[in-house]
């Protein structure tokens, strides 16, 4: 690989999805949400990219996951992190499909109901976080359960 | 099937049908009264201490001729070994309930139970979120006393954060155009998911003398102690306790303050009660007074149950 300054240190993928504009800081919890941990089983290379410069962002972060096509809905998971993030569908070697990320209309099991008393806090009830999209920039959340608002940051299972 | 868990749930026609359900329960000849509920079963669960609400639904399924079960502590329940509130609501559906009324300590619980039921949950209160029916029993009660609900000028007054029966009160006011006088210390103000959803005219105030002139409705409210956040002794936390000692015995009405700030004469005051023995937010002296219809709005608890249990229950159809 060239050594030049404007080079990027990571080839193109063939197939998979490229997941861009990522803040620096939310590298590591977009992987969370997308259940990319010691127990990724499938055999695609993941390359993940930090600090590259950005005109939006000032520093940026990206992650190329190949022979992987998590659903949009999955993916819409992570504008609750952050609504820059875009994705690219990689097939053959060329961009299928490209979109930004969209908070979806309802996120169960992923964020905690910030009241502390909702039931879906209480423990030993097992009760699922179940909370609706009011709002979408910044996100706003209504829980379905006990009609409190929680805002960002948002506290991830 | 008809749930009762939050009053947002409601449109205003609707909730005037729950009220002419009411006097139509009580017009209806005795016996065919005594025998409407005939076969069927109320579930109380109070996971949490009550008089009148638990009283008073026992008492009107009992008076419509029903039958009850249930448990108005936890104590000597399967709850103490560890059963969480989805078995006990499938174990109460078991029994054969034909309606449960509940009250949870959690905010959301009977939303939540309403998902697991397939008989109709009636929220008793759930944690500081709501006790719609409670909103019902005032709301009868301010059209009782003003002749109507549209357009009456009502302060809710007290702990406006932790109270829940003035976040079901509030909106339902709200679908009648009130203007409504949101009157509590800073630190427990209604909370944002309450506000937002109130299309009517509001604003916050710190001080009830400011308020007493202009008011149709008084409605006082006890601060909730017991939905302060506790630790796992039962004590209040020491956050809570802060709290707590902040905003306990902010307001207080007297007959005096009635007199003094020129409360209309046909104003009444209300309040869910129990009042609080120490603090006594509502002092004993206006009890005698024009202004108090505390006793009479709270002597409607059975025959507003009445009317909520044949509804839910679709008896007059």
């Amino acid at each position: 690989m060239s050594k030049t300054k404007k080079s990027y240190r990571v080839g193109k993928i063939e197939e998979g999805t490229v997941l861009d504009h990522v803040p620096t800081s939310d590298v590591f919890g977009v992987l969370r949400i997308l259940g990319i941990d010691k127990s990724y089983m499938n055999e695609g290379i993941i390359t993940i990219g930090i600090g590259y410069n950005s005109k939006k962002l000032g520093k940026k972060g990206f992650i190329k996951i190949e022979g992987w096509y998590p659903s949009e809905e999955e993916l819409n998971r992570l504008a609750l992190l952050s609504p820059h993030i875009t994705v690219n569908r990689i097939k053959e070697g060329s961009v299928e499909d490209k979109f930004s990320v969209q908070v979806p209309d309802t996120i169960e099991s992923l964020v905690q109901c910030s009241h502390p008393n909702c039931i879906s806090n209480a423990s030993g009830e097992h009760v699922e976080p179940r909370l609706l999209t009011i709002q979408r920039k910044p996100p706003k959340l209504q829980c379905y359960y006990c009609g409190e608002y929680t805002k960002p940051p948002f506290n991830f299972l | 099937m008809r749930h009762i868990i939050s009053i947002n749930d409601f449109s205003k026609q609707e909730l005037l049908r729950i009220l002419e359900t009411v006097d139509e329960v009580q017009g209806l000849p005795k016996e065919e009264k005594e025998r409407l509920l005939k076969g069927k079963r109320l579930a109380y669960l109070f996971y949490q201490d009550s008089t009148r609400t638990r009283n008073s639904f026992v008492n009107a399924m009992m008076n419509l001729g029903g039958q009850t079960h249930g448990f108005s502590t936890i104590e000597g329940t399967a709850i103490k070994k560890g059963e969480n509130l989805h078995d006990t609501i499938q174990f109460y559906q078991g029994l054969g309930s034909d309606v449960i009324v509940l009250r949870h300590p959690n905010n959301g619980s009977v939303r939540f139970a309403s998902d697991v039921a397939k008989v109709p949950i009636i929220n008793g209160g759930d944690g500081s979120n709501e006790h719609p029916t409670q909103a019902i029993l005032d709301l009868y009660t301010i059209r009782e006393t003003q002749g109507k609900v549209d357009g009456l000028e009502v302060a809710l007054v007290g702990d406006l954060l932790f109270g829940r029966t003035v976040h079901s009160l509030a909106p339902a006011l709200s679908m009648f155009n009130c203007r409504l006088y949101l009157v509590s210390p800073e630190l427990v103000k209604m909370p944002d998911y309450v506000l937002d959803r109130l299309t009517c005219g509001f604003s916050d105030h710190q001080s009830l003398e400011e308020v007493i002139s202009k008011a149709d409705i008084i409605y006082m409210t006890r601060v909730q102690k017991n939905l302060f956040e506790h630790d796992e002794k039962d004590e209040l936390t020491p956050e809570a306790e802060v709290l707590y000692k902040e905003v306990a015995g902010t307001y207080k009405l007297t007959r005096e303050m009635l007199e003094r700030f020129g409360a209309k004469d046909t104003m009444k005051v209300l309040h869910p009660l129990p009042r609080d023995k120490i603090i006594m937010e509502v002092a004993q002296d206006v009890d005698n007074t024009k202004w108090a219809y505390y006793f009479q709005q709270e002597a409607k608890a059975v025959p507003i149950r009445e009317g909520i249990l044949a509804y839910v229950l679709e008896a007059l159809k």
